[in-house]
């Protein structure tokens, strides 16, 4: 097969699936799986394989991934992510019987800002020893209004997504009743003077507020956030992965 | 029990809790929006926790990663688990970071790639393979992590009977008290 050129017209013009197709078959990490480049070997099983890292961060640093292209952990479906997970243990467990050191550091990078290197999920597992100025994680000062607003911030969202259990119920409700009296002060404030002067109904602003999502949030940033937020999350991740086309 | 999770020290700093795994702000924080994710039950290293719970805390850390792309609009994020104190194991109780990235951020976590050479690679494959075929680490089950954590009490006892000290339950856990 003629390999041709790809040129960056090219490249704009292929969709989404075109592109990751073309990551795929350039896909190192996919080779070595299909066994078209050879690699050191430690544990294999139907959907992941870890291998020794040639560029090792410690001796018997090792490589877990799964067969199957995904470019970043969150696109990876759960039961493979249980199965990585459990040659993680596996790995670590190796790690501090064979090699005789007392800890490992599981490490995963997702995006080009975090360190990711490779367009495939990769797992790293490396031994750890006394003072080897690894993976030093820094000391961040954060003062009580930083926290709270932290907290205010995430744990509506993850109360949403985490929860259904009876503890949280009550925290469900609180939020509800929290984010209607958010959306009166927005219809009752500015914003609706504004958009009256657009001849907007306040029955549609209404309902576009309804339809939005349900954070906690200050009013500007709930207007960035509400623009098609499904649409920003599948964006926000394939360009992060799409960084390494 | 003196671990700080278990006694609930940081109770302010939790975002979500069931009965199988604790969503908390880091309790010391490396970056704003360093989360990490306990589980209830108490196990002080990553090879001790059940596989069903390990499941849930890392499908857990998958869908805070996504939070923190849509949330705070980071541009990348870490996932770690420092198993042992040489790794910086802070707290005696497994945890997984979370740790949301900018590319303008000041944090340093990768390393200095360095090619290894081939010989050296060639013997550590070696000893891991021999080491695997040896011990029966492969066939790790829950039933085997009971084994494990009875053969680290039995050393345990062993030690404790030359040297009378308060009984440790997790040799790990010890090692955390020993150093400063």
């Amino acid at each position: 097969m003629v390999e041709k050129e790809i040129s960056e017209e090219d490249l704009k013009n292929m969709s989404a699936e075109e592109i990751a197709e073309l990551q795929k078959q350039n896909c190192i990490f996919c080779k070595i799986a299909s066994k078209e480049i050879p690699a050191k070997i430690v544990h294999e099983d139907s959907d992941c394989i870890c291998i020794l890292d040639i560029n090792p961060a410690s001796e018997g640093h090792i490589l877990v991934f799964p067969k199957k292209h995904y470019m970043i952990m969150p696109h990876v479906p759960e039961d493979i992510l249980a199965k990585m997970f459990k040659n993680v243990e596996l790995m670590s467990h190796t790690l501090l019987k064979t090699l005789q050191c007392r800890g490992t550091t599981v490490f995963v990078a997702n995006g080009v800002a975090a360190g990711q290197r490779a367009p495939h999920v990769l797992i790293h597992v490396f031994p750890r020893r006394e003072n080897d100025g690894l993976v030093q994680l820094p000391k961040y000062e954060m003062n009580d209004e930083q926290i709270s607003k932290l907290k205010s911030l995430l744990k509506p969202y993850i109360t949403q997504v985490f929860g259904g259990k009876k503890s949280t119920i009550k925290e469900a409700e609180f939020i509800e009743k929290k984010n209607e009296k958010i959306e009166e002060d927005i219809v009752n404030e500015e914003v609706v003077k504004e958009l009256k002067n657009d001849n907007v109904e306040e029955k549609d602003l209404k309902k576009n507020l309804k339809k939005k999502s349900t954070d906690n949030k200050n009013n500007e940033d709930k207007k960035e956030i509400s623009k098609d937020k499904n649409k920003e999350k599948k964006l926000d991740l394939d360009d992060i992965s799409r960084l390494f086309g | 029990m003196e671990c700080v999770i278990c006694n609930k020290n940081f109770e302010n700093n939790i975002l979500f809790e069931d009965d199988k795994i604790i969503i908390m702000l880091a309790v010391e924080p490396s970056v704003n929006g360093h989360i990490q994710i306990f589980s209830r039950e108490h196990h002080t290293i990553l090879e001790q926790v059940p596989q069903d719970i390990l499941n849930l805390m890392v499908n857990a850390a998958n869908k805070i990663s996504i939070i923190l792309f849509e949330l705070l609009k980071v541009h990348g994020t870490n996932i770690i688990v420092n198993n042992g104190v040489p790794a910086g194991q802070k707290i005696p109780h497994v945890s997984i970071d979370i740790l949301p990235r900018r590319t303008e951020d000041n944090l340093k976590l990768d390393w200095t790639l360095k090619q290894a050479p081939p010989e050296a690679l060639d013997s550590i494959h070696r000893i891991i393979e021999e080491g695997m075929s040896k011990s029966d680490i492969i066939a790790v089950t829950d039933d085997k992590k009971e084994e494990f954590k009875k053969e680290i009490k039995e050393e345990k006892v062993e030690e404790s009977n030359d040297q009378p000290r308060e009984k440790k339950t997790n040799y790990y856990q010890q090692l955390f008290e020993r150093t400063p």
